[in-house]
């Protein structure tokens, strides 16, 4: 019992936060103190401000630049979620179908898609993002296309294994038996026992393209320095991890407890969407 | 359950005991350094911290002093004959190759020859082709004699490496980049491209007997983990430490050595491509609405000088006492710019780098913001290191980008300026008047009227400003207490030699 | 299972030749290499006289037949940058890369698994909270940060590691270590929640009733039905990993084939793209081939199925 009003606090705590860094994300311009943009010099690596040279004005301290810490991270709330969230949406929906097609149907529509996932995975993902960005440059919207790219493979991978398994299943020999249509079998007995692995891929997906970004940024090949991100401002602050450690804590705790919330959110999500899994 | 954890992690606990770090070996000097030659064969990597390791193995026709004064090295003497074209050079006798082969004329001419072999492709080609002829009147004595009079030609000279030319017969290009020779006071032992080059000391070689056994350049790319080398005590010399961790690092008894100034930093300002940056006054507006006393003193932490409006430093031949850096002065650049027809500003690309000179990242960020203010609408890209060079020569970068405009080793003007002729493909500027004045310096044989002529060359930039002036960087390198004699120049090197390591 | 290797056989030719064409067109369309072959102050008419000596400004077909003919005999040309021959610096560096790839699924496989069924089994407990507190921090944890950050700790306050480099075992840990950390926070809570799933079942719950022990009904039941996604997602790290570890492979200074790759995609140079890009589809294609028969001997219904 306990368990389960904790469980509901948690829920709750996590809809608050997510509600928190998406408001945050979308009144960025009204709401954060100070333009993200904006440097002076002459207060750079101010410490956040319960530190002894701390500073009220800028309670999370201010950057290489000067910049204000928490108007950064509330607008590079902004590009995390939409490259995470779009990335992942774009992919699992690809990845999902594609899937379920090949394992539901096999033969050579499976081999075909399995072989179009094989050459897209034998090129590693950072040679592709490496590759797409030498030709089409680095921009926000080249980003996602990279991300989703990148991405599809995996859903497609494990959902067609895993109908490759249901297929066989009595319920599904039953249902055929009793003459439903393909769409119906899939939709109906495949799908939902799929879900629960595409929940945990989607969930770490979203975390996934948010820390992706930074690698490409470490690379040079993220969003470009006049957008601020949370992977961007955790690139830069490599530089200054021994002597400015809060640029980097920031942006670190903005992605984990938004990736807490998404998670502990899509945990909640899928057992009551769920009911043969709430059980 | 537990059970597998718990054993890898007694087996990680126990390699970790095991492998705690070997007691220095003795003699054996490590430098840490961002960059090691793409290539032993010292033809093939112009990068500053490429020539540092190769000067310990090889040597060079001549160097120069800290003041831009030439000093013999493998040529001891010079002279300019009558003609003005003919050079005569002496060489240094009794000079041995590592493998034994003796440093002759002959030596030197199938060096120039080998230099300017398109086969070879030599990174340095271009530094030998305004030589027409050359001739070894005997073992010790040779003429080379230029196209057209050619003043610069030793400072031209002066970043190629002697190779011995009966062992390059032998083994050939590929072998001899396998197995380098060379006359300088380390010889060649290891290389791995990605990972370290290894020199030990040579008997006998004319600039003296090392200090050390060996010398190991370790290439580690990023800047925290050279630093973390450096206190964990696995290198000797860090290259290139981020200045906000000397204080944090001093207090661990480690030194630090900042040689006086090195590479200007600049911005080019494109003017060969349809942009406001054709006219002039956008130039200029650009100049005074940086605060580059702000970047070096909160950026740079002081570790640099702001640019006296030109190109070289006050070490370099060809410095103009006469030139003061542009003025901060927001409101002079926005009057210009309203003049030139900008009053409401225009929009530019400007491509940048990370990590390749210090504090880059920052440094064009500042740049970007501060020219916001004055109405200029930066669109900033980071471009990455190892393609920025190669963009830059083949004029695909800009119209504005940052560039280290390197005058070492040579200290002269001319050396980083023949890419700003209307001829270059770098496409920087397209002057008459600075093509003349270019070929009026490099082809003036007289040193004081050589000296003025570069003098307002210098002038003459200023006005016209195709780059935006900003400052010399210093490369701050983290030294143990143990390393003795280290000396670092403003060319982000130093002699080895006079190395020595505390027990 | 004659036909099964030959069909795998093809399977792989089609899969590199299909890497190989996708990756020869991308990097032509990228630009050329022309500046890694000038000298700095080459004048235009030299960078002219270079485009054509390599053949870069012929046809795209014309330069992808001279590739492939020269491909078959062997030769996959030199690198621009390094002066050798691409297959050359690719077996320098391959084994390295291979090495490190290979610790850090080792790594997250010995640890993701026991922990994702542990938490499994104790849901909702402390220990299913600290495991999966854990694996939102390795989720979340960018390679560069937390391979600075076990260096700071290891290498520079502890002294027990060192800072980078190679050629001990001891110099594998922390970058292996690294790299492995996404792969198995995503491979423990994968395993969790197949678990979950698997303990619901019927036959487990008829296990269950039979009296058979906790631990034994965990090993011949649930375990082997949690392992195939488990090790469908880690065959899939294996290729994401052989080519990610670039990161890991600048912070440690590991002499890899990633950053070379990388850079050589940057930099235009060709060859070295084009000789690595193959040997990593090679490898990769072998690994997930293993993989899928791995899972025709865990679960025999695929292998009636396949």
């Amino acid at each position: 019992m306990s368990l389960r009003l904790g469980r509901g606090w948690g829920v709750a705590a996590a809809w608050v936060i997510l509600i928190l860094v998406v408001g945050g994300a979308v009144f960025a311009d009204t709401l954060a103190p100070y333009d993200p943009l904006e440097q002076s010099l002459r207060n750079r690596l101010q410490p956040v401000s319960w530190q002894a040279n701390g500073d009220w004005r800028h309670p999370l301290g201010t950057d290489q630049l000067g910049r204000d810490i928490l108007s950064r991270t509330m607008h590079g709330a902004r590009l995390s979620l939409a490259v995470g969230c779009i990335a992942v949406v774009i992919a699992g929906t690809l990845g999902v179908m594609l899937g379920l097609v090949a394992g539901f149907y096999r033969g050579v529509l499976d081999r075909l898609l399995m072989r179009l996932a094989d050459i897209q995975l034998g090129m590693p993902f950072m040679l592709l993002a490496v590759l797409i960005i030498a030709i089409f440059g680095a921009s926000v919207r080249n980003l996602v296309v990279v991300l989703a790219v990148g991405g599809w493979v995996i859903y497609a991978r494990v959902v067609r294994v895993q109908v490759l398994s249901l297929r066989e299943r009595s319920f599904v020999e039953s249902a055929r038996a009793l003459g439903a249509s393909d769409l119906r079998i899939v939709a109906q007995h495949i799908l939902p026992n799929v879900v629960p692995s595409v929940t945990v891929l989607a969930s770490f997906a979203v975390a996934q393209n948010i820390v992706l970004e930074s690698a490409l940024s470490f690379l040079g090949l993220g969003a470009g320095p006049r957008t601020p991100s949370w992977g961007g401002m955790l690139a830069d602050s490599r530089a200054y991890l021994a002597t400015a450690w809060w640029l980097a804590a920031m942006p670190g705790a903005a992605i984990m407890l938004t990736v807490l919330s998404i998670n502990t959110v899509g945990d909640w999500l899928r057992d009551t969407l769920d009911p043969q899994l709430r059980a | 359950m537990r059970r597998p954890i718990l054993t890898l992690t007694l087996a990680l606990a126990a390699l970790a005991a095991a492998v705690a770090p070997a007691a220095a070996q003795s003699g054996t000097l490590r430098i840490g350094m961002g960059v090691i030659p793409s290539n032993p064969d010292p033809a093939f990597d112009t990068h500053s911290l490429a020539l540092f390791a190769y000067n310990q193995m090889f040597d060079t026709l001549v160097v120069a002093d800290d003041k831009g004064h030439l000093q013999g090295a493998l040529v001891v003497s010079w002279r300019v004959l009558s003609d003005k074209l003919t050079w005569q050079f002496k060489l240094r006798e009794g000079v041995k190759f590592h493998n034994g082969e003796d440093w002759d004329g002959a030596a030197l001419k199938f060096n120039l020859e080998r230099n300017a072999d398109p086969k070879v492709r030599s990174n340095w080609r271009t530094r030998t082709n305004e030589i027409a002829q050359i001739d070894v009147l005997d073992r010790h004595t040779v003429n080379v004699v230029t196209k057209r009079p050619w003043a610069v030609l030793l400072k031209d000279l002066m970043a190629l490496g002697m190779v011995p030319p009966k062992y390059y017969a032998q083994v050939g290009l590929d072998g001899f980049s396998r197995a380098p020779v060379g006359t300088g006071p380390f010889k060649f032992k290891a290389y791995d491209k990605l990972s370290h080059l290894t020199l030990e000391a040579a008997a006998g070689a004319w600039r003296g007997k090392p200090g050390v056994a060996e010398v190991v350049f370790r290439r580690l790319p990023e800047a925290a983990t050279r630093v973390a080398a450096l206190e964990a005590g696995e290198i000797d010399v860090a290259v290139d430490v981020p200045v906000e961790d000397v204080e944090r690092l001093k207090a661990k008894r480690l030194g630090f050595k900042a040689p006086n100034i090195a590479q200007p930093q600049i911005v080019i300002l494109k003017s060969t491509v349809d942009s406001p940056l054709k006219d002039v006054r956008v130039r200029q507006a650009i100049n005074y609405a940086v605060n580059k006393d702000a970047i070096v003193k909160s950026l740079l932490l002081g570790y640099g000088r702001v640019s006296n409006g030109q190109l070289v430093g006050p070490d370099a031949y060809g410095f103009n006492p006469e030139l003061k850096p542009y003025p901060y002065d927001p409101e002079r650049a926005r009057k210009l710019l309203a003049e030139a027809g900008h009053a409401n500003g225009f929009e530019i690309n400007f491509d940048g780098t990370e990590g390749r000179y210090p504090k880059d990242k920052e440094v064009e960020e500042a740049i970007v913001a501060q020219l916001g203010k004055v109405g200029v609408r930066v669109n900033f890209k980071i471009v990455d290191s190892s393609v920025y060079i190669r963009d830059y020569i083949t004029g695909k970068l800009g119209p504005m980008f940052i560039l280290g405009q390197q005058y070492h080793p040579s200290f002269d003007l001319n050396q980083g300026t023949p890419n700003y002729k209307s001829a270059a493909p770098h496409k920087l500027l397209a002057s008459p008047e600075f093509d003349a004045l270019y070929d009026a310096q490099a082809s003036e044989m007289d040193p004081a009227r050589r000296l003025a002529l570069l003098h307002k060359m210098g002038a003459w930039f200023r006005e016209a400003a195709p780059v935006l002036f900003l400052h010399q960087f210093q490369t701050v390198f983290g030294v143990q207490p143990r390393v003795k004699g280290f000396e670092p120049r403003a060319t982000s090197g130093a002699d080895l030699v006079k190395v020595t390591l505390d027990k | 299972m004659a036909r099964f290797a030959l069909r795998r056989a093809v399977d792989l030719v089609v899969t590199v030749a299909g890497v190989m064409t996708i990756v020869f067109v991308m990097l032509r369309l990228s630009g050329d290499p022309l500046g890694l072959v000038a000298p700095q102050d080459a004048s235009a008419e030299e960078l002219n006289e270079l485009r054509h000596a390599f053949g870069f400004d012929q046809p795209l077909w014309t330069q992808y037949a001279q590739f492939l003919a020269r491909a078959v005999q062997g030769d996959l040309g030199q690198s621009l940058q390094f002066r050798r021959p691409a297959v050359e610096l690719v077996l320098d560096t391959l084994p390295m890369t291979l090495l490190l790839t290979a610790a850090a699924i080792a790594l997250s496989a010995a640890i993701a698994i026991p922990a994702g069924t542990l938490a499994a089994f104790r849901r909702g407990r402390p220990a299913d909270r600290a495991i999966m507190t854990g694996t939102l921090v390795g989720q979340s944890i960018p390679y560069f940060w937390l391979g600075i950050m076990l260096i700071m700790l290891f290498a520079v306050r502890l002294g027990w590691l060192p800072t980078s480099g190679s050629g001990s075992l001891a110099h594998l840990i922390l970058p292996a270590l690294t790299l492995s950390a996404t792969s198995m926070a995503r491979t423990a809570r994968l395993v969790r929640a197949e678990m979950l799933g698997v303990l619901r079942q019927d036959y487990i719950r008829t296990a269950l009733a039979k009296g058979l022990t906790t631990r034994a009904m965990l090993f011949r039941h649930a375990l082997r039905n949690a392992m195939l996604p488990a090790m469908t997602t880690l065959a899939l790290d294996t290729g994401i990993l052989l080519g990610g570890a670039v990161v890991t492979e600048t912070i440690f200074a590991w002499p890899g084939l990633g950053r070379l790759i990388v850079q050589g995609i940057l930099l235009r140079d060709f060859p070295v793209v084009q000789a690595g890009v193959l040997y990593l589809s090679i490898t990769f294609v072998l690994i997930n081939g293993s993989v899928d028969g791995l899972y025709a001997i865990l679960d025999p219904r695929i292998r009636k199925a396949a």
